[in-house]
């Protein structure tokens, strides 16, 4: 009995609440443990907002230290994966608009690059789904401003529902939903204004 | 989802295209390395006023010590007006009233517990006969900042010399600036008037403009008001109140660095759409910090701080639907202080980053 429990206190992880709870209280290590468990999916993430490798890293950085330091004003333990979320997204944000390393570009339907008025009423073009080619949907996503990048990273790579995209923004799901609706058509047109 | 060109599984492929890499060897220890010599913030506990400082420090420790165990005296403290550090026992000092008769010594129960100052003597019942004595009032309006005029200046809980109305400790000094909170009140021949000193080792609650006799025990601050923009040293020197005292409700400029980050804070009072819960504003003052609040800034959250300016204002409108967040207090908040309190807080409405050179 006695090595049944030894085993199974070796064998289970932490609870994450308890790490954040040790980290709260100052401990190092715990913050250590959290910060390995969600290295590689918010350097992901990042990745996913900014534009650069370094810069990600930076953000990554940045964020978790920023969370550690408010981590005693967090008071329910059980939130932290939407509260650091929260933190990220935003390091990202703050981080691109001090190096302004992003150029929100226009990408209203009627003015496309060339400068030529489109008011086409036809929505799509039936055949542009088959020659989409990456390059151009990596350089349509770079046009996008960072919140569209964001929410649009927070559901396609993330894979997270409208409810946590929302608690992640610190923003209403009804909110959430038309904003995931209107990345989804920025980034539309900004991949005609690619072609 | 699906409703144009794109489809999910492009947008995700495009996406991990865009964020596939390897984690940098180092990066974990560079966190280790900068988290271990980061000071972790101090616990939000009660946020009651504007201000986040060192100099509130002992008043939320010791608001947060005691809360677990008599949430009644939060609400005293808070909203009675009782401080922590409270005295016992206070010996008058101050002369007798010159409106006193020779050989008119009242009980000194009676007289102890009968004057709004501590300078004992007459109760008002056994006053005598004649005209009514002019009352003392200086004609203070809500916001406006006052000032004592005599030492030893009683606050009670409230505007009478009734029993019932408590007597606070420790008196006020000569010299204590005081923020007016309500309009005056007439009462036991006194013009009282409901004040937060600005020394919150202090009582707030109410007293009396001045004697029966026409000595004046408070009167109109004529501290000197710096124009808006101010910076923070000016900022500084208007604390706690000065700031509402000073502008009212006008829009002022604050220039300076503000930080604004996530947050999860336990605060004591809720209601305005701009006192969250989830977010945390401080303006830097240099030794201390003033919290704003986000009444619309458009500021980006994140670490650090920003130099520029935020245009904002006390007294915001909102701040009449301030109630107390802290349920089942004994006794009940007094919601006067609670709107007050919400009226020294600043609204931040627009910030604009000033780069520095």
């Amino acid at each position: 009995m006695l090595f049944a429990q030894t085993l199974r206190a070796t064998v289970e992880p932490t609870p994450a609440s308890d790490l954040v709870r040790r980290a709260s209280r100052g401990d190092v290590a715990a913050f250590d443990a959290l910060v390995a468990a969600r290295l590689s999916a918010s350097l992901r993430l990042a990745r996913a907002i900014v534009d650069s490798p370094a810069d990600a890293e930076d953000v990554v950085q940045e964020a978790f230290v920023s969370a550690w330091r408010n981590l005693p004003r967090l008071r329910e333990p059980d939130r932290f994966d939407a509260w650091f979320g929260r933190i990220l997204v935003n390091t990202a944000r703050t981080h691109i608009r001090r190096r302004g390393s992003v150029r929100p570009i226009s990408i209203d339907r009627r003015h496309v690059d060339d400068g030529r008025e489109d008011d086409t009423p036809g929505q799509h073009d039936p055949g542009l789904e088959s020659v989409v080619s990456s390059d151009a949907l990596s350089r349509a996503i770079n046009r996008l401003t960072t919140d569209q990048r964001s929410i649009l990273a927070l559901h396609h790579l993330e894979e997270r529902p409208v409810a946590q995209i929302a608690t992640v923004l610190g923003i209403p799901v009804g909110t959430a939903k038309w904003r995931l609706h209107a990345a989804r058509q920025a980034l539309e047109r900004a991949l005609e204004a690619e072609r | 989802m699906n409703d144009g060109m794109l489809t999910d599984t492009q947008i995700t492929a495009a996406f991990i295209a865009r964020s596939e890499g390897s984690v940098s060897h180092d990066l974990a220890e560079r966190i280790h390395a900068e988290t271990s010599r980061t000071r972790q913030a101090s616990r939000l506990v009660v946020l009651t006023g504007g201000l986040s400082d060192n100099a509130n420090a002992h008043r939320l420790l010791w608001a947060a010590a005691i809360s677990a165990t008599s949430l009644a005296l939060v609400g005293g403290l808070f909203f009675a007006g009782r401080q922590p550090d409270e005295q016992t026992s206070v010996v008058p000092n101050t002369p007798a009233s010159p409106s006193v008769p020779a050989g008119e010594s009242p009980s000194p129960t009676a007289g102890a517990s009968e004057q709004p100052s501590p300078s004992v003597e007459p109760a008002p019942s056994a006053a005598p006969s004649g005209p009514p004595p002019a009352v003392v009032d200086p004609k203070l309006g809500v916001d406006d900042g006052a000032v004592t005029l005599v030492a030893d200046l009683r606050v009670r809980s409230a505007p009478t010399v009734a029993e019932s109305s408590a007597k606070l400790e420790p008196l006020l000094p000569a010299g204590m600036r005081l923020l007016v909170i309500g309009d005056p009140v007439e009462a036991d021949g006194y013009a009282w008037y409901h004040v937060l000193p600005f020394d919150s080792a202090y009582p707030s609650g109410w007293v009396a403009a001045g004697s029966r006799a026409g000595e004046s025990w408070i009167g109109a601050d004529e501290t000197a008001c710096p124009e808006s923009p101010l910076d923070a040293a000016e900022l500084t020197a208007l604390m706690p109140y000065g700031g509402l005292a000073c502008s009212g409700d006008q829009e002022i400029q604050l220039t300076g660095e503000l930080s604004c980050e996530l947050a999860d804070v336990d605060r004591s009072i809720s209601g305005p759409s701009w006192l969250r819960a989830d977010r945390h504003c401080t303006f830097d003052l240099g030794d201390s910090t003033m919290e704003i609040f986000d009444g619309g800034m458009a500021f980006e959250y994140g670490p650090g701080r920003v130099n520029g300016i935020v245009t904002g204002h006390f007294a915001d409108p909102e701040s009449s639907t301030c109630v107390s967040a802290i349920e089942d207090v004994d006794p009940p908040p007094d919601a006067d202080q609670l709107v007050a309190t919400c009226r020294t807080m600043f609204v931040g409405k627009e910030w604009v980053s000033v780069p520095i050179d």
